[in-house]
């Protein structure tokens, strides 16, 4: 267990002292600024489009606008129940005097992370684990650490636990600093507001029977909950490339490559069933508490998540097996 | 094999069906600096590789202070301290960090000792700095320094004194001695220099294309090189027809040098003869036929540098 702890301990120097980490809070001190900046102009855009910033007045018609609906005869008792608690939460926003548009920090960070959860945040993990075998491979400073009296398993669990660790504290530095800057430019307020999930799909059809509202810091509390899962399979399968590709700027690319086209294939899922099995067209977990319709029509939450543990597995049992057998050459 | 610190048996390693390695097999004594000889691409490095756990041997085993390498994997690599090629560390971490990563693995604790090492390969200077301004001498101490934390019973060096200054061959050379001398282990190092081996070791093996054609102690070794003796003379000519009545191979070297193959008795017998001809002598030496030209003769080819 001191060995283990020793071993972690050396990694995380490691990585460290590579300075990886300085450079990846300067991209974020850098972009998320530029975002903060890009949605306070979306917001006073909205603003002089609607020709009133008394978003009160705005908020009253719409709670009318959906009363009526309500009264409209033909509609299923599901709807009418959703139609209910949208106007329980602006009623909220309307007692408690806030502006459900007006950015802050809870709101900025939850849309930020819902945003980068399907491609920057897993470039950022990818970044922090994908050269924590190769590196040693190509500096040649493996040859010094398979030559201690240490299980070669353990040296490479003991790495990839420092790759788990350090894509944690990358999605965890994402938030803080995303909380921090826009707190500082909006305000820290909205943490209590109300927010609709539950959504269901079912071939196509938008299931609203179980739709709630959550104070939104519960709500953040899950979406970060999905980015930290998004980034315990992407440094998982980041880890096997690094086992299995010497070359780090090649695993890079390996890498960078099939995130990338798991971008693109997501808008051809619905054609080409296949493209469920990919790991990376299901990044935007998201989608499925928001509400929004997902790409590929049979795919659920537990679905995406399932696929997204099966390859973290094989991933980590590859890594393993070939690690342990190989030559060191 | 109580004496043995390594005992290699039966060695073999085929990349595919190219049989790098064949049939090697040899023993290092407690105490004793082995000489590995080779040229390049002799299969040196994919020894050492196996020896030290890095690759897996295709037959054959091998055992460190009585411990199979390949069964008992910890407790062999826990008497062995190596460098495997280049000293490569990790450049982004100063010398003393990368100390403390290889004393962490070992469980050592033990930061005296640790200084105590550093000043032993003289790098209390400058351990404290990024081991990326060290040079390479300064590398190659780091690296042994990082081999002797656990005191090992064998140290293994590949090929130590690659891209180091004349003083710097001389340096390592003293301290690999003085090392031996006081933690009495066993010290094994590859070379393609048969200088370096004979200044260094006790005994030597020569392998060649993967297979080890000799081994025995160094100064066996030099027994077995022949004399040659180089004469200096003043008519050539008739010199050739004398000396040819003795010797083999004689070979007019300049206009009034002659070189041939001889022992050291048949000297004097070769100088009265000169004399008695009216040929004067102005030199006459022994030199000793270098190793360089032994190996050839051991190997029946060119050495490749
Ligand atoms: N992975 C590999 N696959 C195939 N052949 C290999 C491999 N590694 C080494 N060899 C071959 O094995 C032979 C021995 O190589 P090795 O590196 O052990 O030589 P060496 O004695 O250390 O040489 P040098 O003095 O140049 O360091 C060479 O002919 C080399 O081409
Ligand atoms: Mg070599």
């Amino acid at each position: 267990m001191t060995e283990l702890y020793n071993l972690l301990y050396n990694e995380s120097e490691k990585i460290i002292k590579k300075k990886k980490l300085l450079v990846l809070i300067g991209i974020l001190i850098i972009l998320i600024p530029l975002f903060v900046y890009a949605s306070e102009r979306q917001y006073s855009a909205a603003v002089k489009i609607l020709g009133t910033d008394d978003w009160r007045v705005s908020l009253q018609k719409e709670i009318l606008e959906d009363q009526s609906r309500m009264q409209n005869v033909g509609r299923s008792e599901e709807w009418k129940k959703w139609l209910e608690i949208k106007i329980k939460q602006q009623q909220y926003y309307l007692d408690n005097d806030i502006n459900p548009n007006e950015p802050g920090a809870p709101t900025f960070t939850r849309t930020f992370i819902e945003n980068a959860v399907s491609l920057f945040i897993p470039l950022l993990v990818m970044v922090v684990s994908i050269d924590i075998v190769s590196s040693e491979r190509s500096d040649g400073t493996i040859k010094a650490l398979l030559t201690r009296p240490i299980n070669r398993w353990k040296i490479l669990l003991s790495k990839y636990l420092a790759v788990l660790l350090f894509s944690a504290v990358v999605v965890f530095l994402v938030c803080f600093l995303s909380i921090l800057i826009s707190g500082i430019f909006f305000s820290f307020r909205g943490w209590e507001a109300p927010i609709l999930t539950g959504f269901k799909f079912d071939n196509g059809q938008l299931i609203t029977s179980d739709v709630t509202t959550i104070p939104q810091w519960l709500y953040l509390l899950r979406v970060i909950g999905i980015a930290w899962f998004v980034s315990i399979c992407i440094s998982s399968i980041s880890f096997m490339v690094s086992v299995i590709v010497r070359n780090t700027a090649a695993a890079m690319g390996i890498m960078l490559a099939a995130l990338i086209a798991g971008s693109i294939l997501v808008g051809f899922a619905s054609t080409w069933e296949g493209a469920k099995y990919i790991f990376s067209v299901h990044l935007q977990l998201t989608d499925y508490i928001s509400g929004q319709m997902p790409m590929i029509s049979d795919v659920t939450l537990g679905y995406a998540i399932l696929i997204l543990s099966l390859w973290s597995i094989a991933a980590v049992f590859i890594s393993f097996y070939t690690f342990i057998k190989q030559d060191i050459l | 094999m109580e004496n043995n610190t390594l005992v290699v048996k039966n060695l073999s390693k085929s990349f595919g069906n190219r049989k790098i390695i064949d049939d090697v097999s040899f023993e290092v004594n407690k105490g004793e600096i082995f000489g590995f000889l080779g040229p390049n691409g002799a299969g040196k490095t994919t020894i050492i590789r196996m020896l030290v756990g890095l690759i897996k041997p295709t037959e054959g085993k091998i055992y460190i202070s009585g411990f199979d390498v390949r069964k008992d994997y910890k407790k062999a690599m826990s008497r062995l301290g190596c460098i495997v090629e280049n000293p490569e560390l990790y450049s982004f971490l100063t010398g003393w960090e990368n100390l403390m990563q290889f004393a962490r693995m070992i469980g050592l604790n033990d930061e005296n000792k640790i200084l105590e090492i550093v000043n032993l390969v003289k790098l209390d200077q400058r351990i404290h700095d990024k081991v990326k301004t060290y040079s390479l001498g300064m590398k190659q101490r780091l690296g042994i320094a990082q081999a002797l934390l656990n005191d090992p019973d064998l140290l293994i060096l590949d090929e130590p004194t690659n891209g180091l200054d004349p003083a710097g061959i001389r340096e390592l050379r003293d301290f690999i001695k003085r090392i031996v001398k006081f933690r009495n282990m066993s010290v094994f190092i590859s070379s393609h220099l048969l200088s370096e081996i004979e200044m260094m070791c006790d005994t030597v093996a020569i392998i060649h294309k993967g297979k080890l054609i000799k081994q025995s102690p160094v100064s066996d070794l030099l027994e077995e090189t022949q004399k040659v003796s180089v004469w200096e003379i003043s008519d050539v000519n008739k010199g050739i027809e004398l000396l040819k009545k003795v010797s083999r191979n004689v070979i007019q070297i300049s206009d009034t040098t002659l070189k041939c193959e001889i022992g050291k008795n048949e000297i004097p017998e070769i100088i009265n003869m000169l004399i008695n001809n009216d040929i004067l002598i102005y030199n006459a030496s022994v030199v000793q036929e270098s190793l360089e030209d032994l190996f050839i003769r051991f190997t029946g080819e060119e050495t490749n540098d």
